[in-house]
């Protein structure tokens, strides 16, 4: 796998600790590796913008602290690629959207206070479809990411460039936001390691909102344990988040051990149906057999109510973006549609230029949903359902499941422009990951295998708040395919 | 609809009424509430409609809303939830409002009113009372053929209060609103000021024949910004349906705009489709939960409204009605005078004291009453001073004067600047000096003009400033005037 | 349940979205096919389920306290169009709602 053979933030950390290595250098090395990602033809696209010369001071500073044995943070020095709809006040935030080209926040989100706070370097900003709506990032409205594993493939999306920027080397950590599987799909499909924490555990403050009920910041890397360090870091109560849980952060990667004693591993067989890619199967099953292997159980549960999860999952998703995209008018920030007289032509003219076809979709089919006549057909009904998607997994962690397993995505990455012009079948490829939006669960993909060079993911679930254990069954679960891809190439 | 042409009418009148929360900060975010600060200064990420900024519940506009709803008898939601309401317009930064729908914090009040005719008391109900944002301010004048856009109220706290319409006549809208506005003022609810927008009014109208049960078509009508407008505003447009109506016309449902300056209502007109203002829970808040606690303390401390105070101060003290409204037309100034009360030797004193004294010594230093830090038995004890004939009322106005200005006690203040009734060889110092040195009036009196005794009194109040009894002094001056 | 264009374009306006012909035409068709795919939700039964949404802990309350989120830049810098300290935007009377100070609702 490209990404195993690469450092880990833990070596990146004992390296710069111990001065082999200078802060400087390793951000040069990633700002160089960023650049050379596009010049190349056709260009990756992972980033929207790049850090500039301030970083080289932040990095200059660190190192001095280095020098002199200071305390510095936990992520001292590691550079961190930020997904472009989460706010930075010294890099624009576009959200992958003409409507806000050029649009610099003055104001920076919770989980960017924090990762500086960590000594973090801020990178630049990656690639996403517009305002995180798509499952490939060709709806960007500053290009595609392509998938680094084949350049005629897509990344997955929406956060594909964070995942493209990881599988590519360029970075060790990045950010990105889950809605119905933008972080974990795109995982799956760069072969990285991708996590939705539990709904509330991460603060949304300077997230840009698309679902806000469904909204959720969360990190990608290589390996589990970068994936847990850099959440121990963003993860907490928020005082700006009133829908961030006042709950204790335990420091995830030193909770990963061995596989949890007597761990029962439910697999709901709604996904696995029978037309599912055979090659994605086959991995799962591979890996379900290794998590056997080290001593869990694997239980067959159901998830009734699994085969509508996707048109609940529109139904609130849309309906929220339609309310939270209303705010780009054109009066305070952002473009604005020149030439219009009126004011109802500066908002028509806006909003008619600056949205992409994606985003015009969900606004129509939210508007839709929310209006006179309409609501309780729609959005009620969505609502509705979600509530019984919710219930399906309370019964199966009651029944004493304490992990699910299931594939990521039903396919590995399929090629640009493959889906672009058939919404549904792009829709589909979230599947397997809108439930845990829809029910609040965490959520994490790790790479279970290849199809044809192409990674598969498998996602594993957990109780609302116990990523402990998620992250733990994760990691048990990594060393255990990893030894397994070792042995089977040496 | 065919109407008898001359049958009497009476006018359905509802209220929709939203009144700014007197907060420090805004509803969502720690923004300053400042009228009148120069354009967006008081703005942020959360007001501004940034993307990615988020709300934070303010729980002082929470436990002002609560006080409301409980002053108007409202059943109160221990459990409400905030949704939004969406539509565009250029103040309204995040394209939505956020309010509450379907589940408010509180329904099914009342409010009882003296009826403008009568002298009865009339009640209107409270069908719901909410909270939510105000938007910002649009201004069409500012300058030519633009909108500009002032988000500084962006975000201040409103409760919004709708009346059932239970309201039979334009005056009685306006009696109605005067004890609103009475009780939310008392509570420090709101300041209730209609001119600088923190309380504003929209009116439901309709007519119908006397006897009927059935409502007609209603208008609505909005920019009223002062008592009278509202009533006149009320008065144009019930007459409007009436005529309407006896023409045999229809009245159309629409919004109708007040135009203060001709006194006329006009149609309001661009508008391009119905609202539709597609409500959906906010996301972004949990449900609001009011504690026990907040309940306990606020239903606890829940004042008596001004209107009883003034029936328990005329009842229990035996005050005329003049001074009853007066001092309860504010907690801080009632309370004192029943604190007064509570040791003086007369309520009427005690209220004549806090009415002119107090009030004139807040004037003069320019400080609110409550500021003057004024001790209620010091001054029960400066009025009994004065009853009791030891110090004259100008001396203990100036004795009282002194109390607030140093915070000694009257006693302290009396001996450490000499404030005493003089009598005995100063007094008769005095009036010597006053009978003999104007000799001209000495002999107008004598010759039968006795009224000059009044002009002697002064000039001996003048010689002593104010440290003689003017009881004293007229028996002393008779004396002497009659001596020689 | 299907979409017609006639519903797009009332929802389009509601929505504020300028469209041209050719873009309603491709989002008509695009929002059909896609309604009809959510369509399978009806086969569930829904009676019963209450509406998801509530998270287990209440709103926080904060003090009433007039401090707030610094903004790092004027907001001068970020408005299309800014004069004497307002966001200004064209109007034309004729187009644009008339005005009322109450709630900004037009
Ligand atoms: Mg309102
Ligand atoms: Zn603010």
């Amino acid at each position: 796998m490209p990404g195993s053979t690469r450092p880990g933030v833990r070596e990146l950390q004992e390296a710069l600790r111990s001065r082999r290595l200078r802060v400087d250098e390793l951000l040069r090395s990633a700002l160089q590796a960023i650049a050379g990602s596009d010049a190349s033809e056709p260009p990756l696209g992972a980033f929207l913008s790049v850090a500039g010369e301030d970083l080289l001071t932040q990095a200059a500073n660190l190192d001095r602290a280095l020098d002199d044995g200071d305390e510095v943070g936990p992520l001292a020095g590691i550079p961190v690629a930020v997904k472009d709809n989460i706010c930075t006040a010294s890099l624009p935030t576009s959200c992958g959207s003409r409507i806000l080209e050029d649009y610099v926040a003055p104001y920076e989100a919770t989980v960017v206070r924090r990762l500086k706070a960590a000594g973090a370097l801020i990178v630049g900003k990656t690639n996403l479809d517009e305002f995180a709506m798509g499952s490939s990032t060709e709806n960007s409205g500053f290009g595609p990411t392509r998938n680094p594993l084949d350049l005629e493939r897509v990344p997955g999306g929406s956060s594909g460039g964070s995942a493209a920027a990881l599988a590519a080397g360029l970075v060790p950590l990045a950010l990105g936001s889950d809605t119905g599987g933008s972080v974990r799909q795109p995982a799956s499909f760069c072969g990285v390691v991708g996590l939705k924490p539990t709904y509330g555990r991460v603060s949304r403050y300077g997230l840009v909102a698309f679902a806000s009920s469904l909204d959720q910041i969360g990190p990608l890397a290589r390996n589990v344990e970068d994936v847990a360090m850099l959440l121990s870091v963003i993860a907490g109560v928020d005082r700006f988040d009133s829908t961030s849980a006042d709950l204790p952060v335990p420091a995830y990667h030193d909770a990963l051990g061995e596989c949890p004693e007597g761990l029962v591993v439910g697999v709901p067989r709604e996904y696995f149906p029978d037309d599912l890619d055979p090659g994605v199967a086959a991995a799962c099953r591979g890996a379900l057999e290794r998590l056997e292997r080290l001593g869990a159980e694997v239980r067959e549960i159901s998830l009734p109510h699994t085969g509508y999860a996707v048109p609940a999952y529109y139904l609130v998703a849309n309906a929220e973006a339609s309310s939270n995209l209303a705010r780009y008018d054109g009066v305070r920030y952002g473009m604005r549609a020149p030439g219009a007289e009126s004011t109802i032509a500066v908002y028509r003219g806006t909003r008619g230029a600056g949205f992409g076809r994606e985003v015009k979709r969900r606004i129509v089919l939210g508007t839709y949903g929310l209006s006179a006549g309409y609501y309780d057909a729609y959005y009620g009904t969505g609502q509705r359902v979600r509530s019984l998607i919710a219930r399906d997994f309370e019964r199966a962690f009651a029944g004493g499941v304490d992990v699910i397993f299931t594939p990521t995505a039903p396919t590995v990455a399929f090629r640009l422009g493959e889906r672009i012009d058939d919404p549904v079948a792009m829709y589909l490829s979230d599947v397997f990951t809108v439930t845990a939006n829809l029910a609040r669960l965490p959520a994490v993909s790790i790479p279970v295998g290849r199809v044809e060079g192409l990674p598969v993911g498998g996602q594993l679930l957990a109780r609302q708040f116990d990523e402990v254990t998620l992250l733990s069954a994760a990691h048990a679960l990594e060393r255990a395919v990893g030894d397994a891809a070792g042995s089977e190439e040496g | 609809m065919a109407e008898p042409a001359a049958s009497p009418h009476e006018t359905i009148i509802g209220l929709e009424i939203h009144v700014q929360l007197k907060t420090c900060s805004k509803m969502f975010c720690g923004c300053r509430v400042e009228f009148g600060a120069p354009p967006n200064t008081h703005v942020c990420p959360v007001c501004l409609g940034l993307p990615g900024a988020l709300p934070v519940v303010n729980r002082q506009a929470i436990e002002l809303a609560v006080r409301a709803a409980l002053a108007l008898n409202c059943q109160l939601h221990r459990s409400s939830i905030f949704a939004r309401k969406n539509y565009f317009y250029p103040d309204l930064p995040k394209g939505y409002q956020i309010s509450q729908y379907d589940r408010p914090l509180a329904t099914d009040g009342r409010l009882d009113f003296p009826e403008a005719k009568g002298g009865g008391m009339g009640r209107v109900r409270i069908r719901r009372l909410h909270v939510e944002e105000d938007s910002g301010k649009s201004l069409h004048d500012r300058f030519a053929a633009k909108t500009a856009v002032d988000l500084n109220r962006a975000g201040v706290p409103l409760v919004e209060i709708v009346s059932e319409p239970d309201i039979r006549s334009p005056a009685d809208a306006r009696a109605f609103l005067g004890r609103l506005k009475r009780a939310l003022e008392y509570l420090e609810v709101s300041d209730c000021n209609m001119e600088e927008g923190s309380l504003r009014v929209d009116a439901n109208v309709s007519v119908r024949p006397v006897g009927s049960s059935e409502f007609m078509t209603k208008t609505e009508v909005k920019n009223m910004n002062s008592f009278s407008q509202l009533e006149k505003a009320l008065a144009y447009e019930a007459a409007r349906h009436l005529n309407l109506l006896r023409s045999g016309d229809q009245v159309e449902h629409e919004t109708m705009l007040w135009d203060p300056v001709r006194g006329e209502a006009r149609p309001m007109r661009g508008k391009e489709e119905v609202h539709d203002y597609r409500y959906f829970p906010e996301p972004d808040l949990p449900r609001l939960e009011i504690p026990d606690e907040t309940v306990d303390r606020l239903g606890g401390c829940l004042p008596e409204m001004p209107w009883q105070k003034e029936q328990r101060l005329v009842d229990d003290y035996g005050l005329p009605r003049y001074d009853a409204e007066l001092l309860s037309s504010s907690r801080v100034l009632a309370d004192l005078f029943e604190a007064v009360a509570r040791s003086a030797p007369d309520p009427k004193e005690a209220s004549n004291w806090v009415m002119g004294e107090v009030l004139a010594a807040a004037n003069d230093l320019g400080l609110p009453v409550e500021r003057l830090d004024v001790d209620p038995e010091g001054l029960a004890e400066v009025i009994g001073l004065v009853a009791e004939g030891r110090l004259s009322h100008g001396l203990g106005r100036q004795v009282f004067r002194r109390m607030i200005e140093t915070g000694k006690s009257a006693e302290r203040v009396m001996e450490e600047e000499e404030l005493r009734l003089a009598g005995g060889a100063e007094l008769e110092a005095w009036v010597r000096e006053a009978v003999d040195g104007n000799p001209a009036e000495v002999e107008r009196y004598r010759g039968g003009e006795e009224k000059l005794l009044a002009f002697f009194i002064g000039q001996v109040m003048r010689k002593s400033q104010g440290k003689a009894d003017p009881a004293q002094a007229r028996q002393a001056l008779i004396e002497y005037l009659g001596r020689s | 349940m299907t979409i017609k264009r006639t519903d797009v374009e009332k929802v389009a306006a509601l929505a504020r979205l300028e469209l041209d012909q050719a873009e309603l035409d491709a989002l008509t068709g695009d929002c059909g096919s896609i309604l009809e795919f959510f369509e399978a939700i009806r086969d569930v039964d829904v009676e019963g389920a209450t509406p998801a949404g509530a998270l287990e802990h209440p709103a926080p309350v904060r003090d009433d306290q007039a401090e707030h989120d610094r903004l790092e830049r004027p907001v001068a810098e970020m408005a299309p169009d800014w004069r004497e300290g307002y966001f200004v935007l064209p109007r034309l009377p004729a187009l644009d709602a008339e005005s009322v100070d109450d709630d900004g609702e037009a």
